[in-house]
């Protein structure tokens, strides 16, 4: 039989195998992954235990959070805030309820959002930036946010249309509202939010695009500055009035009040219908420097605005030059808007000062301390003597947002600021991402410095050699 | 308790040893290889062997594993390892009468089959089970065992003609794979 034929052959290889101890071996081997199997398993389970328990630390909010309608009466207004970290969870990760403040974080660019309770998240995008703040405003009541992302930081070309639309963020909720300002006929750029009181509209500067013929036909371009007003509950956007510079609501939300420079260099008061842009009344101010819309007061009758009392030199900005001088000191000026006369205080040569809002009967200054602070300072109208109420974080001049209804009347109370724990996964990638960067840029550096000295090295080893060359010769 | 655990493990391994250690030098075609596959085998016999011995077949198990763990290393390999050629190369031998010519000539042979087309060959003609017994060891249905040794047959006759007397009048290799 050809089977048996085979299976001979089969034996006659198999019988070149030599008799393989590995009994013992086996054993071992089996022992081995016995032993580990005890270990491993426990460990991975422990390890995904404790996963799940950062991730759920970082995903739920460390903070509790303000139910919508909760009365005003729970509602303080911290009085200290400390930076938030950067690995701060975001808005649309866990809300924060009812915030009192918008301040910059540690990371660039990205402000974070100070609830009343002291819990602290980040916007859900960079924000854009313009002069010495950001694009960001914080509804009198502390509910909603509106801003502008930052276009760059969204990778968008920036040109029309591309842009990062306008959003509005609802801090109950986490809920974010987008406004595209290119579908209603502007350029996708706005500055100077300014919530009404009611919180039911928001003013901005924004940019009109229109069309202007060339030779070849027709094509687009940025057309003038124009004040418009935003509907929150329909997101439409209405035109008020043109030319630029930001706003102060008065309490009814029925007027606007803006300076408007003549051309002479008077400043006045410009105060228009808030719906028809039509111009109600003009008061004219002391002349003088950074001149701001300032704040209304509580009743309606006046306002309160800063200005530097003369001009500034392009010496006095300079102060190594031998002509220079400082800068003019600030005053708050009180423009009564019932045909009285206005009235000023002097406030100090320091500081960047300007009207944040009304503390009662008092106005309150937000103020650059020079040390990485920006205080709140109530202001005696008779002495001009400034009194720090609240003390927050910020970096260089960028301006902080505070919820004006809350400054005018919360209590004020030591809150501790809630950081976002350092062991969590959210900042294990924050400090991933920013050691890769680190590590990428210094890489580059020293790759850079030891090309230059290797090409040194190189250029002085053909110099050695050249001139050896010549000796011979 | 490692006393317990394993207890009549070793003898029953010093008592097979021989055997186990043809059957997968068969499978592998290589002393070494043949040693990492049998350790492998009877360390996971060894990790159940109280459930093994009560079964009251061990060797059965020991050659289900041999069988699963090679053709399992052949998965992971499979990347890698060389692709069977049609041809053998050749031998620089010129008698084939001689054993231990046919013994190399079949050897190549075998290393040119599939793992599973070389299981079925060794448990069919070496170990001499039958195919329902093949079948249970190797997991799968008789007819799988009938065509896998039809083509794994088939497939010697082509890798090797000189070991044609081998392999004439099998009732279950191809026509077409017959020269």
């Amino acid at each position: 039989m050809s089977s048996r034929a085979l299976a001979e052959a089969l034996r006659e290889v198999a019988d070149r195998a030599p008799r393989l101890d590995v009994a013992q071996a086996a054993v071992s081997l089996a022992e081995r992954r016995r032993r580990r199997r005890l270990v491993v398993v426990p460990v991975a389970t422990a390890v995904a235990v404790l996963c799940l328990v950062l991730a759920s630390a970082v995903v739920l909010p460390t903070g509790s959070v303000q139910t919508p309608g909760a009365p005003p009466s729970a509602v303080v207004l911290p009085d200290r805030v400390a930076r938030p970290v950067g690995w701060t969870p975001r808005v649309t990760e866990s809300v924060s309820g009812p915030a009192a403040y918008v301040v910059p974080s540690a990371t660039a660019g990205e402000p974070a959002v100070i609830g009343v309770d002291g819990s602290a998240r980040l916007l859900p995008n960079p924000v854009a930036s313009y002069g010495g703040g950001v694009a960001a405003a914080l509804s009198p009541d502390g509910q909603h946010l509106a801003y502008a992302p930052d276009s760059s930081a969204a990778g968008s070309s920036g040109e029309h249309g591309s842009a990062e639309p306008l959003r509005i963020v609802d801090l109950r909720t986490g809920n974010v509202r987008s406004i595209d300002l290119t579908a209603q006929g502007f350029e996708p750029y706005a500055e100077g939010l300014t919530w009404s009181p009611q919180g039911d509209r928001l003013a901005m500067t924004v940019a009109t695009v229109f069309s202007s013929s060339s030779s070849g036909g027709t094509e687009a371009s940025s057309g003038g500055l124009d004040l418009v007003t935003l509907d929150v509950s329909t997101l439409s956007l209405r035109r008020t009035a043109a030319g630029l510079g930001t706003v102060a609501w008065s309490p009814s939300g029925d007027r606007l009040a803006r300076i408007t420079m003549e051309e002479e260099g008077s400043a006045f008061v410009e105060v228009l219908d808030s719906r028809t842009g039509r111009e109600l009344d003009r008061v004219a101010v002391p002349d003088g420097a950074d001149i701001d819309a300032g704040a209304w007061s509580p009743d309606g009758r006046e306002l309160a605005l800063t200005r530097r009392v003369g001009p500034v030199l392009a010496t006095d900005v300079n102060p190594g030059s031998a002509d220079s001088s400082p800068p003019p000191p600030w005053e708050l000026v009180r423009v009564p808007l019932d045909g009285g006369a206005t009235t000023s205080v002097p406030i100090g040569e320091h500081g960047n000062p300007w009207v944040a809002g009304w503390r009662g009967a008092t106005p309150v200054l937000q103020v650059a301390d020079g040390a990485s602070r920006t205080l709140l300072q109530s202001v005696d109208l008779a002495t001009g003597t400034r009194t720090t109420v609240v003390t927050l974080p910020t970096v260089g001049v960028a301006q902080v947002e505070v919820a004006r209804d809350l400054l005018s009347s919360a209590p004020l109370a030591e809150v501790e600021t809630q950081q976002a724990p350092w062991w969590s996964l959210r900042a294990a990638r924050w400090w991933f991402e920013n050691l890769t960067a680190a590590a990428v840029l210094g890489s580059a550096a020293l790759l850079l410095f030891f090309g230059l000295v290797a090409r040194g090295l190189v250029r002085r080893g053909r110099r050695a050699l050249g001139e050896r060359a010549e000796r011979r010769i | 308790v490692r006393v317990d655990r394993y207890a009549g493990f070793l003898e029953f391994v010093h008592a097979r040893a021989g055997s186990l250690s043809r059957t997968a030098y068969l499978l592998t075609g290589d002393v070494h290889l043949a040693e990492d596959l049998l350790q492998t085998a009877l360390a996971r016999t060894a990790a159940r062997w109280p459930q093994v011995l009560a079964g009251g077949r061990p060797e059965a198990y020991v050659r289900r594993a041999l069988v699963n763990e090679h053709i399992s290393w052949w998965r992971r390999r499979k990347g890698a390892v060389e692709v069977p050629s049609e041809a053998l190369p050749d031998a620089g031998v010129t008698d084939f009468a001689g054993t231990a010519v046919r013994r190399i000539a079949l050897e190549r042979a075998l290393a040119r089959l599939t793992p599973k087309q070389r299981a079925v060959i060794v448990l069919r003609y070496y170990e001499d089970l039958s195919e329902a017994e093949t079948a249970s060891l190797l997991s799968c249905s008789v007819g799988t065992v009938k065509s896998q040794t039809s083509h794994a047959l088939g497939r010697l006759r082509v890798l090797a003609p000189d070991l044609a007397d081998l392999l004439v009048d099998f009732d279950d290799v191809p026509v077409e794979a017959r020269p």
